[in-house]
This record gives C-alpha cells, structure tokens and sequence, in this order.
C-alpha cells in the first residue's frame, strides 16, 4: 500500500511542476532540428540500470517511439562498490490516450534496455583462464526487458519559457535476463520475485 | 518568488520520496548491488553464536547435514530443507548444516536472497563456504556482506571445521591461501576430529594444480578425518592421492540427496540420503 501511495505522490508532484498556467503569448518559432540532436532528457529512478540513471534520447515517429540513452549510478552501500552503467533504452507506445486540456496517458508501453556496467569485475567475453564455456553468460551486457505507463501534459507558463515542451512522469515494471531465466526453471520463484518498480521523468525540448 | 519556493518544495519532496522509495524492496538498482539489510548480514557469526549457544561436550554425539551446489534449483533446495528439518525432528537430531559452495549461479545478490530465504527455515545453524560462481561479478562482496570472510574456522565439541576458499580460477592472487589453512590446522592434535570444507576439490582440474601436492600434504600430515568439497556435482568419498585421507564430495541437491555426518567421539561416519 505504502508503495502504491508513494507512486502516486511522484506522479501528481511531477506532473504538477509547471503549476498553472502563466497567462502570456509565446512566439513559436519553428525550427527544424538537426535528426540527432536528442529531443528529450530523461531522469530515473531504480529498474536494474542504476539507483538513478540521466540521459539524452529521442521522441520518434509523434513519440511512438522513444529512444534514450541513459547513465546510471549505483551507490556503493555497506560493500562500497558503487556501480556504473551506460544503458540504450527502447520504449513503444502501445496505447495512447490523447485528452484535450492538454494531458495524455501512455497507458500501455513496453520496451527494453540493453545495459553495460564497467568494472573488472565485469566481462563480456569470458576471460582466457577459464576453460572454454565455463560461464555461459556475459556480466557486463544485461537485457532489461519492462513495462511501463506514463502520464504527460503539455507545459505552459515558466517551464514552457525554458524550452521545455512537454513533461511525463511514468512508473516501470522491468526485470532482467538473468532473472527470467531462474524463474523459467523453478515453481518456487514468482513473478514479484524478479520484477522491480522504475519511476522517472522526462522533459521533452 | 513564492513559485520558486513552491518549486524547490517540490523538488525536495520528490527526493525524499526517492529516499522513501530506497528502503523498499520492489526497486532494484542493479543486478549487481551489494545493499543488504542488517538482517541479511554477517550470517555465519550470528550461526556461530548459535552453534555456541548449543554448548556441546566432546562426548555428546555430534550430526551435521551437508549439501551443495543448490544453483538455480530452488524447488529442490526448498525440498532439502524440509528433508533436513523432518530427519532431524523424526530420525537423529542435526546440530548444524553445511552448505559445500555455489549457493548461486551469476553470482547476484537477489539470488543471494532467495536461497537464504528458504535456508533460513532450516531449524539448525547453517553455515556455507563460497563457490565459484558465488564470485562471479560482485559475488566475493556480497558473500563478505551476507556471511563474512571466505576462510574461517570454529571449534565445536572438540570438533575444528576450517572453512576455505578454494576457487582458484576467480582470484587474480593464489587461492586457496594456504598460509591461513596451515594456521588454521595447526594445534590440531588438541582436537579429536579435524574437518576441512571447500567447494573445489584438490583433485579437480579448477584447483590451482601448482597448490595441490601441498594441500594434500597438509590434510595428510595432520590426519585430518575428512576433506569435504562440492563443485563436482556428483558424490565421490575415496582416497584419491592414496595416502589414506578421505575425501568427501557431496552432490548437488538437483540429485535430491543430503548427507549426514555422525561424530561420536573419534569415529566418524556418514550416511548419504535420498530426499
């Protein structure tokens, strides 16, 4: 219940960050952008890519398609080994509903993330001193599969000023290969053994 | 200006819910995190303290389970547990339980988490050596967390258990640390039994061959009863540097068995058992 309550708290507080509208006359200017400058910045929270990721990506096809990269930094906690992670993230918009006062709610999307961590502790080819195909699996490279639902507004008054055109907030249920693959084998696994929540935002430009 | 502080209001409020956030188990920052919870960590000084605690005499009779190599087989490791707890209840009462190595597969904290959320229903102390793949990536570190350093030995009922990391191939110094082992098994005359657990066996091709002649040197020399490994996923008990000293590897609890070690006194035996 705690967790439900808290989700919804970060939705209303980002949703609501441009408050009401600042009643004055914009002039838009239409530019057209160069196809690579990334069109939105990205800020999350959890979902197996770091304790908070922030990165640059791309809105494509009337943001259909979202295409971000993302770094991702995990504190080192009691261990002292903090983590750090470059993530290629894809998110499709399966099911989108438009409302007029300027709100829209990706109901239904879902993606994945191909993260890479850094560190010798990591590998992605299996070092030479192990025999041939000791270890199946490459620990630098995870695949990051999830689920997600966001809610987006398009912005007005002081964050409409800095350029920002809209904002979402969306909340992520993800898990990650490995993970999968030790519940596909066990009844004694559940799925809320291996999933894990995201909350983030983005702010498109 | 009241906008900007409702702004920074804002702001604030949206990390504290993070920190909030923190502290629930339903956000996973990485496969690779190493963030416990005091509950989870320091485990084999807290079973320590409770084999202790148990206050046995050299001349009680003394059991303990040992299993190994419980991987990614979480349906047979909730079995074995359950098998230990009802032989113990309904046929001899087990002081403790050992697991032989390779509590995970990669080497990840959550699977950490899952085999000692069903070993912690095991009615007696449990105590595991670490594995190769419980290495793998931040696995040392986790391991350290969760149950504390990789070497270590104890003393029960004149009984000495030397616990060694023997997983030569995940460690870029030698490994085992034979300095420790040759410490750690020194004075043994003062003990009726001696009992070495690791998860590589000596004989076994991921044992640091040029450290191999010297263990079982070691084991030979100071007569310990037996050197017990896991890793092979298949049980063996023989001789085989043919020097009298019995070795003991235990199976994989895939192949659904556990073993029970009987200690009265200087005799020692052991019983494989089918679950």
């Amino acid at each position: 219940m705690k967790i439900i309550y808290l989700i919804w708290t970060w939705f209303t507080l980002l949703v609501s960050i441009n408050g009401t509208a600042w009643a004055q006359d914009t002039q838009l200017i239409a530019v057209k952008r160069k196809w690579y400058i990334p069109n939105q910045a990205t800020l999350q929270f959890a979902g197996n890519i770091g304790f908070v990721s922030a990165g640059l990506g791309y809105s494509l096809r009337q943001d259909k398609i979202n295409l971000d990269f993302l770094y991702g930094f995990t504190p080192g906690f009691e261990a002292q080994t903090s983590i750090h992670t470059l993530t290629g993230k894809f998110t499709y918009t399966a099911w989108n509903k438009q409302y007029t006062s300027g709100y829209n709610w990706e109901i239904l999307q879902f993606g994945s993330s191909i993260s890479y961590s850094f560190g010798p502790q990591f590998y992605t080819a299996l070092p030479k001193h192990y025999p041939d195909g000791y270890y199946f699996w490459t620990t630098s490279f995870r695949l990051v599969p999830f689920m997600s639902t966001a809610l987006g507004k398009t912005t007005s008054g002081k964050l409409a000023e800095t350029g920002i055109k809209r904002v979402k907030a969306y909340l992520e249920v993800g898990t990650h290969d490995l993970a999968v693959l030790s519940i596909v084998t066990n009844k004694a696994l559940n799925p809320w053994d291996i999933v894990s929540f995201a909350v983030g935002s983005k702010f498109m430009f | 200006m009241s906008r900007l502080i409702s702004y920074w209001r804002r702001i604030f409020l949206l990390s504290f819910c993070c920190l909030l956030l923190t502290s629930c188990d339903y956000f996973d920052f990485s496969p690779y995190q190493v963030n416990l919870k005091e509950e989870q960590r320091n485990l084999n000084k807290k079973n320590l303290d409770r084999i202790a605690a148990l206050k046995l005499q050299p001349e009680d009779t003394l059991r303990f389970a040992l299993i190994s190599d419980n991987q990614r087989f979480y349906d047979e490791l909730e079995d074995v547990v359950k098998a230990i707890n009802t032989y113990s209840d309904q046929v001899n009462p087990i002081s403790f339980a050992f697991n032989c190595g390779d509590l995970t597969d990669f080497g990840l904290q959550e699977e950490y988490v899952w085999q000692l959320n069903r070993t912690q229903k095991l009615k007696m102390p449990y105590l595991p050596v670490i594995g190769n793949h419980d290495c793998v990536a931040n696995g040392v570190k986790i391991y350290e967390a969760m149950y504390g350093p990789m070497d270590f030995s104890f003393v029960v009922a004149g009984n000495k258990f030397i616990f060694l990391n023997t997983n030569a191939l995940e460690f870029d110094y030698p490994v085992p640390d034979m300095n420790y082992l040759r410490e750690a098994i020194s004075g043994n005359s003062e003990y009726q039994n001696t009992f070495v657990i690791s998860h590589v066996p000596p004989f076994d091709t991921d044992f640091d061959k040029n450290l191999t002649p010297e263990y079982a040197q070691i084991i030979h020399s100071n007569k310990v009863t037996y050197s017990i490994h896991g890793h092979q996923h298949s049980f063996r008990y023989g001789q085989p540097f043919n020097d009298g000293q019995n070795y003991l590897v235990v199976d994989t609890i895939q192949n659904r068995s556990f073993i029970v070690v009987t200690v009265i006194g200087k005799q020692v035996s052991f019983e494989r058992i089918k679950f």
